[in-house]
């Protein structure tokens, strides 16, 4: 039951990071296409300014609640996906670097050089965490040990020996690209305005005719490929509210696109919880499946952690997010509106 | 470091070897490529603040315009 709470818990707070961290990284993306001028990307910057690092700390929470509530899971993934989290934590630096440091120094080479390394690693990240989704959703090679390890790539199958990368893997990491280009391109129209704001929209349409066709595709090889994800829903057909949501958010995007309020980005937010909330729907009791023998699947009760740690952890997650929510809701509204250029700061 | 050195040869005092925690499937590999691509990373980061801390300092700070003055710049020096 307490397990339950937490894999609730640890769902939202991912969700919660690719709805908030999903948005900046895909300003990264955009700005190199919709952004033209200098006062542009600065636009661009200033709009994610005071957001974007904060919006990382739902990374951090969210892998201190899964350490915390589901050790297990901790130990085997953390270990398994040891290059690739490591190369997220490095894109995540230079990220940072480039956000931070691109307007100090006015030069034809410094700037365009940060833009470029802000705009890459933005988009390596975000088909980075599509492809980690795909691991989980496809499953590990966990044996009963509970750990595994997963070389980059093998033969791009996912029949024989495993990689990260894989025609599934790729296509989920090609899809989270396109649904982050289409979340970010929305969160600056939102915040931007003249031809910044309508290139945005006009980037908006397209990345949502990629990102809904992406879907479908991922949609029907999920079902194929993870027969957990059918068993959920067969036994419990109730949860098909979930990937209902999830499509009824998405054609309500394409419905508000052009509309000059924050609808269209909240639409989107919505449609990434409820596709995420889908997943994780499908895969449970399962935290992390196990491929070939699924037999050796990490779930809920062999990964969590006892029952009184969670529920200690519990009565400290509560203030703890009621902090977060305070603080996440002063900065909305004291950086409200759209962005000016002056002359401080981005 | 020097607690962690000094705890040594247990990871958590009394409760588990050092011996006992690294990850099984982890190659001392891996472990020295992110180990010299943390370091590279740091690397870079030096140099750019070294070379923009350079700059500010070459540029010098704004000048003060204030009625009122301060402590460097009392009224009587404002024009």
């Amino acid at each position: 039951m307490l397990g339950t709470v937490w894999f609730c818990l640890v769902a939202w707070m991912v969700a919660v990071y690719v709805i908030l961290d999903g948005y900046d990284l895909g300003a990264g993306i955009v700005h190199l296409f919709v952004a033209r001028s200098d006062d542009e990307r600065r636009q661009v910057l200033k709009s994610i300014g005071p957001f974007w690092d904060g919006n990382e700390v739902w990374l951090l929470a969210g892998g201190g609640t899964l350490y915390f509530a589901f050790p297990a899971l901790y130990a085997a993934s953390f270990s398994g996906f040891y290059l690739p989290l490591t190369m997220v934590l490095w894109l995540l630096m230079l990220r940072g670097i480039a956000i931070e440091f691109r307007s100090h120094v006015e030069s034809p080479v410094w700037r365009p050089l940060w833009d470029a390394v802000f705009g890459g690693s933005s988009a390596l990240l975000a088909i980075f965490f599509g492809v980690a989704l795909g691991n989980v959703v496809r499953g590990v090679p966990l044996d009963s040990s509970g750990f595994f390890f997963l070389p980059l790539w093998t033969n791009f199958g996912i029949g024989g020996e495993l990689g990260i990368l894989d025609w599934y893997t790729v296509v989920v990491g090609l899809t989270a690209l396109a649904a982050l280009i289409l979340h970010g391109a929305l969160w600056v129209a939102w915040k931007t305005d003249g031809l910044l704001e309508q290139r945005c929209r006009l980037l908006a349409v397209r990345a949502w005719w990629a990102a809904a066709a992406l879907l479908v595709l991922l949609t029907v090889l999920s079902f194929e490929i993870q027969p957990q994800l059918g068993a959920s829903y067969a036994e419990r057909p109730w949860g098909y509210v979930v990937p209902a949501i999830a499509v009824i958010a998405l054609v309500l995007v394409r419905m508000y696109v052009r509309r000059p309020t924050a609808a269209p980005f909240l639409a989107s937010s919505v449609f990434i919880a409820a596709m995420l909330s889908s997943v994780a729907y499908g895969l449970y009791p399962y935290v992390l499946p196990a491929r070939p023998d699924p037999r050796f699947g990490l779930t809920i009760s062999s990964a969590a952690a006892s029952s009184y740690g969670l529920r200690i952890g519990l009565a400290w997650w509560i203030p703890g997010m009621l902090l977060a929510a305070g603080y996440l809701i002063f900065t909305y509204r004291q950086f409200s509106g759209k962005v000016r250029i002056s002359g401080e700061g981005y | 470091m020097r607690t962690s050195i000094g705890r040594q040869p247990w990871l958590i005092y009394g409760l588990m070897r050092t011996a006992s925690g690294p990850s099984p499937r982890v190659s001392a590999g891996n472990g020295l490529f992110t180990l010299m691509g943390f370091m590279g990373m740091y690397a870079l980061l030096a140099i750019l603040f070294l070379f923009l801390i350079y700059r500010e300092i070459e540029h010098g700070p704004e000048a003060v315009h204030s009625v009122a003055g301060d402590a460097l710049h009392p009224p009587a020096a404002v024009q």
